[in-house]
Protein backbone atom coordinates (compact mmCIF):
# COMPACT_ATOMS: atom_id res chain seq x y z
CA UNK A 1 0.00 0.00 0.00
CA UNK A 2 2.74 2.48 0.99
CA UNK A 3 4.82 1.60 -2.19
CA UNK A 4 1.67 2.48 -4.00
CA UNK A 5 0.65 5.45 -2.67
CA UNK A 6 4.09 6.96 -2.90
CA UNK A 7 3.27 5.87 -6.68
CA UNK A 8 0.48 7.72 -7.13
CA UNK A 9 1.95 10.85 -5.13
CA UNK A 10 5.31 11.17 -7.96
CA UNK A 11 2.50 10.46 -10.69
CA UNK A 12 0.34 13.33 -8.70
CA UNK A 13 3.15 15.52 -8.49
CA UNK A 14 4.24 15.32 -12.26
CA UNK A 15 -0.16 16.31 -13.01
CA UNK A 16 -1.71 12.70 -13.74
CA UNK A 17 -5.02 13.65 -12.67
CA UNK A 18 -5.55 9.95 -12.09
CA UNK A 19 -3.13 9.18 -10.19
CA UNK A 20 -4.57 11.71 -7.53
CA UNK A 21 -8.13 10.49 -7.67
CA UNK A 22 -6.80 6.97 -6.81
CA UNK A 23 -5.46 8.86 -3.77
CA UNK A 24 -8.69 10.46 -3.48
CA UNK A 25 -9.92 7.59 -3.60
CA UNK A 26 -8.42 5.52 -0.74
CA UNK A 27 -8.28 8.77 1.78
CA UNK A 28 -12.07 9.67 0.70
CA UNK A 29 -13.05 8.35 4.03
CA UNK A 30 -10.59 9.43 6.84
CA UNK A 31 -10.86 12.46 5.55
CA UNK A 32 -14.31 12.66 5.30
CA UNK A 33 -14.96 11.49 8.83
CA UNK A 34 -13.05 13.89 10.66
CA UNK A 35 -14.55 16.48 8.89
CA UNK A 36 -17.88 14.94 9.75
CA UNK A 37 -16.55 15.06 13.47
CA UNK A 38 -15.25 18.40 13.40
CA UNK A 39 -18.31 20.42 11.52
CA UNK A 40 -21.45 17.85 12.94
CA UNK A 41 -23.22 17.66 9.32
CA UNK A 42 -22.86 15.31 5.87
CA UNK A 43 -23.02 18.80 3.64
CA UNK A 44 -20.29 21.13 5.14
CA UNK A 45 -18.86 17.55 5.68
CA UNK A 46 -18.69 16.73 1.77
CA UNK A 47 -17.90 20.31 1.26
CA UNK A 48 -14.79 20.65 3.60
CA UNK A 49 -13.81 17.47 2.30
CA UNK A 50 -13.84 17.90 -1.40
CA UNK A 51 -12.36 21.23 -0.38
CA UNK A 52 -9.24 19.66 1.62
CA UNK A 53 -8.91 17.34 -1.58
CA UNK A 54 -8.34 20.21 -3.74
CA UNK A 55 -5.90 22.27 -1.23
CA UNK A 56 -3.29 19.05 -1.42
CA UNK A 57 -3.55 18.60 -5.02
CA UNK A 58 -2.97 22.80 -5.66
CA UNK A 59 -0.11 21.91 -3.05
CA UNK A 60 1.41 18.36 -3.36
CA UNK A 61 4.89 20.16 -5.04
CA UNK A 62 5.40 21.25 -1.40
CA UNK A 63 4.74 17.93 0.09
CA UNK A 64 7.42 16.08 1.98
CA UNK A 65 7.49 12.25 1.06
CA UNK A 66 9.56 11.91 4.46
CA UNK A 67 6.45 12.65 6.07
CA UNK A 68 3.34 10.49 6.36
CA UNK A 69 0.91 11.82 3.31
CA UNK A 70 -2.10 10.68 5.56
CA UNK A 71 -1.12 13.11 8.41
CA UNK A 72 -0.23 15.68 5.75
CA UNK A 73 -3.74 15.21 4.41
CA UNK A 74 -5.57 15.20 7.67
CA UNK A 75 -3.52 18.14 8.90
CA UNK A 76 -5.19 19.93 5.89
CA UNK A 77 -8.38 18.98 6.50
CA UNK A 78 -8.18 19.67 10.43
CA UNK A 79 -7.22 23.24 9.37
CA UNK A 80 -9.25 23.90 7.41
CA UNK A 81 -12.21 23.04 8.85
CA UNK A 82 -10.93 24.56 12.20
CA UNK A 83 -10.96 28.08 9.90
CA UNK A 84 -14.52 27.14 8.72
CA UNK A 85 -15.70 26.75 12.51
CA UNK A 86 -14.35 30.15 13.01
CA UNK A 87 -15.56 31.97 10.26
CA UNK A 88 -19.13 30.61 10.64
CA UNK A 89 -21.03 33.19 12.21
CA UNK A 90 -24.29 31.51 12.41
CA UNK A 91 -25.35 27.99 12.44
CA UNK A 92 -27.10 26.86 9.66
CA UNK A 93 -29.41 24.04 9.97
CA UNK A 94 -29.57 21.71 7.22
CA UNK A 95 -32.00 18.83 6.63
CA UNK A 96 -29.30 16.32 5.95
CA UNK A 97 -28.23 16.97 9.37
CA UNK A 98 -26.82 13.03 9.73
CA UNK A 99 -25.41 11.00 6.48
CA UNK A 100 -27.05 8.25 4.74
CA UNK A 101 -25.42 5.96 6.25
CA UNK A 102 -26.37 6.79 10.29
CA UNK A 103 -30.16 7.29 9.67
CA UNK A 104 -32.39 5.10 11.81
CA UNK A 105 -33.74 2.34 9.15
CA UNK A 106 -36.99 1.41 9.73
CA UNK A 107 -37.02 -1.66 8.07
CA UNK A 108 -33.80 -2.77 9.45
CA UNK A 109 -33.49 -6.67 10.58
CA UNK A 110 -32.95 -4.52 13.91
CA UNK A 111 -34.24 -1.33 14.00
CA UNK A 112 -33.92 -0.65 17.60
CA UNK A 113 -30.28 -1.49 17.40
CA UNK A 114 -30.17 0.96 14.29
CA UNK A 115 -32.14 3.80 16.26
CA UNK A 116 -29.68 3.86 19.92
CA UNK A 117 -26.80 3.91 17.11
CA UNK A 118 -27.79 6.82 15.91
CA UNK A 119 -28.98 8.27 19.12
CA UNK A 120 -25.95 7.63 19.94
CA UNK A 121 -23.83 9.92 16.93
CA UNK A 122 -26.22 12.32 17.91
CA UNK A 123 -25.08 12.36 21.59
CA UNK A 124 -21.22 12.33 20.37
CA UNK A 125 -21.20 15.08 17.55
CA UNK A 126 -23.55 17.03 20.81
CA UNK A 127 -20.88 16.40 23.03
CA UNK A 128 -17.88 17.31 20.60
CA UNK A 129 -19.29 20.34 19.58
CA UNK A 130 -18.87 22.37 23.41
CA UNK A 131 -15.27 21.53 22.72
CA UNK A 132 -13.04 24.91 20.92
CA UNK A 133 -11.87 23.72 16.99
CA UNK A 134 -8.40 23.30 17.90
CA UNK A 135 -9.58 20.66 21.08
CA UNK A 136 -12.30 19.49 19.15
CA UNK A 137 -9.59 17.98 16.08
CA UNK A 138 -6.94 16.69 18.68
CA UNK A 139 -10.00 14.53 20.09
CA UNK A 140 -11.12 13.35 16.86
CA UNK A 141 -7.68 12.42 15.66
CA UNK A 142 -6.95 10.60 18.80
CA UNK A 143 -10.17 8.72 19.18
CA UNK A 144 -11.62 8.26 15.23
CA UNK A 145 -7.71 8.34 13.57
CA UNK A 146 -5.59 6.16 16.70
CA UNK A 147 -2.58 9.08 16.37
CA UNK A 148 -0.36 9.17 18.99
CA UNK A 149 0.50 13.22 20.74
CA UNK A 150 3.09 13.58 18.30
CA UNK A 151 1.03 13.04 15.16
CA UNK A 152 -1.42 15.01 16.75
CA UNK A 153 1.02 17.79 17.41
CA UNK A 154 2.82 17.14 13.43
CA UNK A 155 -0.89 17.55 12.00
CA UNK A 156 -1.87 20.38 14.16
CA UNK A 157 1.47 22.37 14.15
CA UNK A 158 1.13 22.10 18.04
CA UNK A 159 4.34 21.40 20.39
CA UNK A 160 3.81 17.65 21.75
CA UNK A 161 2.93 19.56 25.90
CA UNK A 162 0.69 21.89 24.35
CA UNK A 163 -1.51 18.85 22.81
CA UNK A 164 -1.42 17.15 26.08
CA UNK A 165 -2.82 19.64 27.87
CA UNK A 166 -5.24 20.38 25.41
CA UNK A 167 -6.43 16.16 25.09
CA UNK A 168 -6.82 16.72 29.27
CA UNK A 169 -8.76 19.62 29.65
CA UNK A 170 -11.04 18.13 26.43
CA UNK A 171 -11.39 14.73 27.85
CA UNK A 172 -12.61 16.61 30.90
CA UNK A 173 -14.94 18.88 29.85
CA UNK A 174 -16.09 16.16 27.09
CA UNK A 175 -16.76 13.82 30.74
CA UNK A 176 -18.45 16.44 32.87
CA UNK A 177 -20.92 16.99 29.47
CA UNK A 178 -21.14 13.25 29.18
CA UNK A 179 -22.52 13.14 32.75
CA UNK A 180 -24.65 16.43 31.82
CA UNK A 181 -26.42 14.55 28.75
CA UNK A 182 -26.96 11.07 30.69
CA UNK A 183 -28.76 12.96 33.33
CA UNK A 184 -30.87 15.22 30.78
CA UNK A 185 -31.78 12.33 29.11
CA UNK A 186 -32.24 9.77 32.79
CA UNK A 187 -35.14 12.98 33.14
CA UNK A 188 -36.26 13.08 29.88
CA UNK A 189 -37.12 9.19 30.03
CA UNK A 190 -38.37 9.31 33.39
CA UNK A 191 -41.11 12.00 32.33
CA UNK A 192 -42.03 9.82 29.51
CA UNK A 193 -43.59 6.82 31.81
CA UNK A 194 -44.70 9.26 34.46
CA UNK A 195 -48.32 8.83 35.67
CA UNK A 196 -50.48 11.62 34.49
CA UNK A 197 -50.95 14.25 37.36
CA UNK A 198 -54.68 13.57 37.56
CA UNK B 1 -12.97 18.42 49.49
CA UNK B 2 -9.78 18.61 47.53
CA UNK B 3 -10.09 16.02 44.04
CA UNK B 4 -6.62 16.24 43.37
CA UNK B 5 -4.06 14.80 42.16
CA UNK B 6 -7.14 12.13 41.33
CA UNK B 7 -8.83 14.38 38.96
CA UNK B 8 -5.87 14.76 37.22
CA UNK B 9 -4.60 11.01 37.23
CA UNK B 10 -8.35 10.39 36.11
CA UNK B 11 -7.60 12.57 32.61
CA UNK B 12 -3.81 12.78 31.93
CA UNK B 13 -3.11 9.75 30.15
CA UNK B 14 0.77 9.20 30.94
CA UNK B 15 0.93 6.03 32.40
CA UNK B 16 0.49 5.91 36.29
CA UNK B 17 2.83 4.25 39.18
CA UNK B 18 1.62 1.47 40.86
CA UNK B 19 1.59 3.10 44.41
CA UNK B 20 -0.22 5.86 42.20
CA UNK B 21 -3.07 3.68 40.91
CA UNK B 22 -4.20 2.03 44.35
CA UNK B 23 -4.56 5.24 46.04
CA UNK B 24 -6.59 6.61 42.75
CA UNK B 25 -9.15 3.14 43.51
CA UNK B 26 -9.18 3.65 46.76
CA UNK B 27 -10.33 7.57 46.41
CA UNK B 28 -12.88 6.26 43.72
CA UNK B 29 -14.60 3.65 46.46
CA UNK B 30 -14.83 6.79 48.39
CA UNK B 31 -15.60 9.70 46.46
CA UNK B 32 -18.49 9.87 44.75
CA UNK B 33 -17.82 13.08 42.25
CA UNK B 34 -14.46 11.39 41.34
CA UNK B 35 -16.20 7.99 40.45
CA UNK B 36 -18.56 9.48 38.27
CA UNK B 37 -16.33 11.27 36.10
CA UNK B 38 -13.86 8.62 35.40
CA UNK B 39 -17.42 5.97 35.05
CA UNK B 40 -18.53 8.66 32.68
CA UNK B 41 -14.84 9.02 30.72
CA UNK B 42 -14.62 5.70 30.74
CA UNK B 43 -18.02 5.27 29.22
CA UNK B 44 -17.75 7.77 26.37
CA UNK B 45 -14.72 6.34 25.41
CA UNK B 46 -16.01 3.22 24.80
CA UNK B 47 -18.88 4.67 22.58
CA UNK B 48 -16.53 6.36 20.84
CA UNK B 49 -14.00 3.62 19.94
CA UNK B 50 -17.45 1.65 18.45
CA UNK B 51 -18.48 4.33 16.60
CA UNK B 52 -17.51 3.75 13.21
CA UNK B 53 -15.71 6.13 10.47
CA UNK B 54 -18.16 7.66 8.53
CA UNK B 55 -17.99 7.64 4.64
CA UNK B 56 -18.78 9.97 2.27
CA UNK B 57 -21.99 9.30 -0.37
CA UNK B 58 -21.15 6.95 -3.11
CA UNK B 59 -19.37 8.93 -6.42
CA UNK B 60 -17.23 11.45 -4.02
CA UNK B 61 -14.13 11.23 -6.18
CA UNK B 62 -16.16 11.68 -9.44
CA UNK B 63 -18.09 14.69 -7.96
CA UNK B 64 -14.31 15.81 -6.52
CA UNK B 65 -12.85 15.28 -10.39
CA UNK B 66 -15.67 18.01 -11.26
CA UNK B 67 -14.69 20.54 -8.61
CA UNK B 68 -11.09 20.12 -10.10
CA UNK B 69 -12.83 20.93 -13.42
CA UNK B 70 -14.69 23.85 -12.08
CA UNK B 71 -11.53 25.25 -9.88
CA UNK B 72 -9.45 24.90 -13.19
CA UNK B 73 -12.29 26.86 -15.55
CA UNK B 74 -12.44 29.78 -12.63
CA UNK B 75 -8.31 29.72 -12.34
CA UNK B 76 -7.92 30.00 -16.39
CA UNK B 77 -11.14 32.58 -16.98
CA UNK B 78 -9.05 34.68 -13.77
CA UNK B 79 -5.83 34.47 -15.67
CA UNK B 80 -7.64 35.91 -19.09
CA UNK B 81 -9.11 38.40 -16.68
CA UNK B 82 -5.86 39.62 -15.82
CA UNK B 83 -4.19 39.72 -19.23
CA UNK B 84 -7.20 41.03 -20.88
CA UNK B 85 -6.58 43.64 -18.26
CA UNK B 86 -2.57 44.25 -18.46
CA UNK B 87 -2.97 44.57 -22.19
CA UNK B 88 -5.96 47.34 -21.80
CA UNK B 89 -4.05 49.07 -19.26
CA UNK B 90 -0.20 48.66 -21.12
CA UNK B 91 -2.15 49.79 -24.71
CA UNK B 92 -3.85 53.06 -23.52
CA UNK B 93 -0.40 54.26 -21.33
CA UNK B 94 1.34 53.77 -25.06
CA UNK B 95 -1.45 55.32 -26.57
CA UNK B 96 -1.43 58.54 -24.12
CA UNK B 97 2.19 58.36 -24.07
CA UNK B 98 2.66 58.15 -28.02
CA UNK B 99 -0.12 61.16 -28.30
CA UNK B 100 2.07 63.44 -25.70
CA UNK B 101 5.10 62.60 -27.61
CA UNK B 102 3.52 63.91 -30.70
CA UNK B 103 2.04 67.66 -29.79
CA UNK B 104 4.79 69.98 -30.12
CA UNK B 105 2.71 72.38 -28.71
CA UNK B 106 2.12 70.94 -25.46
CA UNK B 107 4.72 71.80 -23.36
CA UNK B 108 5.10 69.53 -20.70
CA UNK B 109 7.55 71.20 -18.34
CA UNK B 110 5.18 74.33 -18.59
CA UNK B 111 2.30 72.28 -17.50
CA UNK B 112 4.40 70.53 -14.54
CA UNK B 113 4.79 74.01 -13.07
CA UNK B 114 1.24 75.60 -13.65
CA UNK B 115 0.47 71.83 -11.54
CA UNK B 116 3.03 72.98 -8.83
CA UNK B 117 1.74 76.33 -8.75
CA UNK B 118 -1.53 75.34 -8.26
CA UNK B 119 -0.45 72.96 -5.48
CA UNK B 120 0.83 75.91 -3.51
CA UNK B 121 -1.76 78.09 -4.12
CA UNK B 122 -3.82 75.61 -2.59
CA UNK B 123 -1.61 75.02 0.55
CA UNK B 124 -1.61 79.09 1.09
CA UNK B 125 -5.44 79.22 1.12
CA UNK B 126 -5.70 76.15 3.91
CA UNK B 127 -2.91 77.87 6.19
CA UNK B 128 -5.34 81.21 5.59
CA UNK B 129 -8.60 79.09 6.69
CA UNK B 130 -6.64 77.59 9.60
CA UNK B 131 -6.62 80.20 12.08
CA UNK B 132 -10.71 80.62 11.64
CA UNK B 133 -10.80 76.60 12.08
CA UNK B 134 -9.24 77.25 15.41
CA UNK B 135 -11.09 80.09 16.99
CA UNK B 136 -14.17 78.04 15.54
CA UNK B 137 -12.68 74.72 17.75
CA UNK B 138 -12.07 77.04 20.83
CA UNK B 139 -15.50 79.04 20.70
CA UNK B 140 -17.52 76.11 19.53
CA UNK B 141 -18.52 74.49 23.22
CA UNK B 142 -19.85 78.54 24.46
CA UNK B 143 -21.49 79.04 21.21
CA UNK B 144 -23.73 75.49 21.31
CA UNK B 145 -24.79 73.91 24.22
CA UNK B 146 -23.79 70.81 25.62
CA UNK B 147 -26.46 69.10 24.95
CA UNK B 148 -26.68 69.94 21.04
CA UNK B 149 -23.19 68.46 20.61
CA UNK B 150 -24.40 65.69 22.81
CA UNK B 151 -26.92 65.08 20.73
CA UNK B 152 -25.69 65.26 17.44
CA UNK B 153 -22.76 62.90 18.73
CA UNK B 154 -25.33 60.33 19.41
CA UNK B 155 -27.37 60.23 16.23
CA UNK B 156 -23.83 60.23 13.94
CA UNK B 157 -23.21 56.98 16.33
CA UNK B 158 -26.93 55.60 15.60
CA UNK B 159 -26.03 56.17 12.28
CA UNK B 160 -22.72 54.46 12.09
CA UNK B 161 -24.01 51.60 13.80
CA UNK B 162 -27.13 51.33 11.75
CA UNK B 163 -24.98 51.33 8.55
CA UNK B 164 -22.41 48.89 10.17
CA UNK B 165 -25.60 46.57 10.81
CA UNK B 166 -26.59 46.46 7.75
CA UNK B 167 -23.34 46.14 5.72
CA UNK B 168 -22.38 43.04 8.51
CA UNK B 169 -26.13 41.07 7.31
CA UNK B 170 -24.93 41.72 3.79
CA UNK B 171 -21.79 40.54 4.15
CA UNK B 172 -22.42 37.53 5.94
CA UNK B 173 -25.02 36.70 3.16
CA UNK B 174 -21.98 36.67 0.88
CA UNK B 175 -20.43 33.34 -0.08
CA UNK B 176 -17.28 33.13 1.58
CA UNK B 177 -14.14 33.38 0.01
CA UNK B 178 -11.23 31.14 1.39
CA UNK B 179 -7.76 30.77 0.42
CA UNK B 180 -5.19 28.52 -0.03
CA UNK B 181 -4.18 26.99 3.11
CA UNK B 182 -1.72 24.34 4.12
CA UNK B 183 -0.17 24.75 7.76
Amino acid sequence: MREQEALWIEKARTGDDHAFGCLVDAYQRPVFSLCYRMLENSHDAEDAAQESFLRAYQNLKKYDPDRSYATWLLSIASHYCIDRIRKKRLPLVYTDALPPEIVPDRHAPEPEKEIRKSEQEALIQSILSELKPTDRAAIVLQYWHDYSEVEIAEALGLTVSAVKSRLYRSRQALAKAWIKADNSSVTKERRQHESPAF
Amino acid sequence: MSHQPFESWIFSQDPLEIEQKNTLQAHLESCQSCSQLSGALMEMEKVFNDSPAISPAPGFTQRWQTRLELARQQRQQKRMWLLTLGLFGGATLTLVALFLLNQPQINLAYHFSQCVVTIARLTSFLNQLWPTFQSLVTNLPILIPIMVIFGTGSLIAVIVLIIAWFSSILKLYQPVQEGVNTR
